[in-house]
């Protein structure tokens, strides 16, 4: 160990190990090295992975400030990276008690046209606020229409209700979201809403220069 | 050294950005398709040292741009790494049918995906460092 430039003490690890036996003790002590490695190698590569489909994320909902072209990556999002099935994003009308359809990708556009605050759970969550994740059965006050629904991300912006994103059905492979969706969730909630802030503002701008 | 030439197949951008960030710190000159047409088409082109294609894209899906890459001379050796869904077995059967090299699952392991690159292209780690 000492030619190996090793502290000794990083391998005092479980179990006992035959001093008795130089050999015997580099060897073992080797070998939990090597799981300890292994296991850091495995923890590096998941925050890798983690981070990259964070980073991309963000760069995909940032990259443009047409509203069309938002809601383009929120859906490549939701379908690719999430594996949802179907996904639809609304944004709260002007009276601040409806949301509106903007943009969908596998849902019959009519059907979702207009939801009001409080109606089914997509409604509930522009009420309350507060994301749904479906786990295990749980549609209790589901709308009819809202039957595939698994999961509805309140966008806010500046601590502002402005839209939602609903998620409805799974890709076949998966079968309930894991910690990385929950981040990803959390972060469209924030950066998707931010993105179409910016989009209506440019827009907003747009106009006014015409004028 | 030369540098080689990797050629990233998805019809999601987002997926395509995941796999450059991956890539970004070796020394690889990166080249995207959105579809499998695509694929086929820059492959001839281009000639890329390797191809990360998707299985599932419109026009023209992962297996049949597998398919047609080996089919044409100048493309048949170029290794394949196809990009399957978790849980789907089948297509890693399939995958390896219509001649792909390896494969990796989404979510997409970084470390796995760049031991699988570097191991295809013949880089130790030190080399493509």
């Amino acid at each position: 160990l000492t030619i190996l430039q090793i502290p000794v003490e990083n391998f005092l690890g479980d179990g006992p190990i035959d001093e008795s036996d130089p050999l015997c003790y580099l060897l073992e002590a080797l070998r939990r090295e090597k799981l300890r490695l292994l296991d850091q190698l495995e923890q590096t590569s998941r925050t890798s992975a983690r981070l990259a489909t964070l980073w991309a994320a963000v760069e995909r909902l940032h990259a443009s400030t047409q509203r069309s072209k938002i809601c383009e990556a929120v859906e490549d999002i939701v379908l690719n990276v999430v594996g949802g099935e179907q996904c639809a994003i609304f944004e709260v009308d002007r009276s601040g008690a409806h949301l509106n359809l903007i943009g969908s990708v596998g849902v019959d556009p009519q059907t979702f046209r207009e939801v009001g605050f409080g109606e089914g759970l997509i409604g509930r969550v522009a009420a309350s606020g507060r994301m749904f994740v479906k786990t295990g059965e749980n549609l209790n006050g589901a709308a009819l229409w809202e039957e595939t629904l698994s999961a509805c991300i309140p966008l806010k912006y500046c601590g502002r209700l402005t839209g939602v994103i609903a998620i409805l059905g799974m890709q076949l492979h998966k079968l309930d979201f894991n910690s990385i969706d929950l981040e990803m969730f959390d972060l469209l909630s924030r950066h998707a809403a931010m993105a179409l802030h910016a989009a209506a503002e440019s827009s907003r701008g747009k106009k006014k220069e015409k004028e | 050294m030369e540098r080689k030439k990797i050629l990233l197949v998805d019809d999601s951008n987002t997926i395509l950005m995941m796999e450059k960030f991956i890539l970004k710190n070796d020394p690889y000159d990166i080249l995207t398709a959105s579809n499998g047409e695509e694929a086929v088409q820059k492959a001839g082109e281009e000639r890329p040292d390797l191809i990360l294609l998707d299985v599932m894209m419109p026009k023209m899906g992962g297996f049949d741009a597998c398919r047609h890459i080996r089919s044409n001379p100048q493309t048949e050796s170029i290794p394949i790494i196809m990009v399957t869904t978790r849980g789907e077995a089948e297509n890693v059967e399939s995958g390896w049918v219509n001649g792909c090299n390896d494969y990796v699952t989404k979510p997409i392991n970084a470390i796995e995906l760049l031991a699988k690159i570097r191991n295809l292209l013949g880089m130790p780690l030190e080399v493509a460092r």
